[in-house]
């Protein structure tokens, strides 16, 4: 693999790494607003 | 080969903080984000009057109308529909609660399709609200109506009854693992605040905490402002999102309505939320609920139903349906 080709492919990867992370955080927000604060409460982790 | 790993390790690095976003928040976000999900905070297929699986109280009653009777048409919040559903199976006669299209359907934009002629309707607080300002609802179940719901209907020159028939606890809650079992309302207060920011500070773990709100203008967060005496914050680190969180609601919407069992009820100033604390008045934040009617209502069943409310049978029904009743000296109409 050529220099070249070797950052093309980091580029491509890390922009759609940033798209799925950036889309996954706005549907955070969004729904972090409208969902019930019950079962918000009750899926919770204590280890 | 380099190359590869450098490859590897940056897809994973994105998979890893996707991951950790999926399991801390957003696996628990669950419920359904339509509209139609939103507007319907309550399952009223598991209260439905006359049938046989219906979650209703079955207590009984001496009321009893006949078909040909002036049937007051009920109305009401969500958390009172197993209230006022139970009152329609104890005293209405069968065949008057009616759907569009001969069968029961939430599947429609406001959930529900009782039809015009049926005596029990689901419109929940604004609408139903409206309703019976309106006339085409008798009587409606329901917390204290807000300023803004006296102001239209005094705007419209109706006069509206307003009649406590049960007590109701407001409520705070945590995830069941959370070792704290209760708070002081100073703490409470202070949390929402913002000036406790982590759960070592009463007594708990190490871990920020979250403190949840409720969407504006909905009963549990008009309660709570009213309990932050004004003094809230909104804003809050961020970061709190995966810290352990502490929200607020109704007593019943907890206990029996939504009840789930990795979610529990705070004591607040050493007192437990139960039946006996709420009733004796020595749970701090206690408040009635009512059933509500215009005063020009000269449908004489309206009042024959409502006294019938404030009667024994009718405060059985009411605890029955896992609320709390009024005490004694407080039934006296």
């Amino acid at each position: 693999m050529s220099d070249r080709q070797f950052i093309r492919i980091l580029i491509i990867i890390i922009l759609i790494g940033i798209i799925i992370t950036v889309a996954h955080s706005i549907y955070i927000c969004y729904a972090y607003q409208n969902s019930s604060i019950i079962q918000f409460i009750a899926k919770e982790l204590w280890l | 080969m380099k190359k590869i790993i450098v490859i590897v390790t940056t897809v994973l690095l994105f998979v890893a903080v996707n991951a950790f976003f999926y399991i801390t928040i957003t696996s628990r976000l669950a419920n359904n984000f339509s509209g139609t999900g939103q507007l319907k905070m309550v399952d009223v297929a598991q209260f439905l009057p006359f049938e046989e699986e219906s979650e209703l109280a079955r207590t009984g009653s001496s009321l009893k109308f006949e078909k040909e009777d002036d049937l007051p048409v009920l109305d009401g919040a969500a958390a009172l529909v197993p209230v006022y559903a139970s009152v329609i199976e104890n005293c209405y006669p069968e065949g008057t609660v009616t759907y569009e299209g001969g069968a029961f359907s939430d599947d429609n934009y406001y959930g529900e399709n009782f039809a015009p002629d049926s005596v029990m309707q689901y419109q929940n607080t604004i609408r139903g609200f409206d309703a019976l300002v309106d006339g085409s609802v008798d009587l409606f179940f329901t917390a204290h109506p807000s300023k803004e719901q006296m102001l239209s209907a005094q705007e419209k020159g109706v006069e509206i009854e307003i009649v406590p028939i049960g007590l109701e606890a407001f409520v705070f809650f945590v995830n069941k693992d959370n070792p704290v079992d209760g708070l002081t309302s100073e703490q409470i207060r202070s949390i929402y605040r913002g000036e406790i920011t982590s759960w070592i500070e009463v007594g708990g773990a190490s871990r920020p905490i979250n403190p949840l709100t409720r969407i504006e203008g909905s009963g549990s967060q008009t309660m709570m402002d009213m309990f932050m005496e004004g003094n809230m914050i909104n804003s809050r680190n961020p970061l709190s999102i995966f810290g352990g969180s502490i929200g607020y609601s109704f007593r019943y919407y907890l206990s029996g309505m939504v009840a789930d069992e990795n979610v529990k009820m705070l004591a607040v100033d050493g007192i437990y939320p139960d039946a006996e604390n709420i009733r004796n008045g020595s749970y701090p934040i206690t408040v009635n609920f009512y059933v509500v009617y215009r005063k020009d209502n000269h449908n004489p069943n309206v009042v024959r139903l409502v006294e019938w409310l404030l009667s024994d049978e009718g405060q059985a029904m009411i605890e029955a349906c896992g609320y709390v009743g009024l005490p004694d000296e407080a039934t006296k109409l």
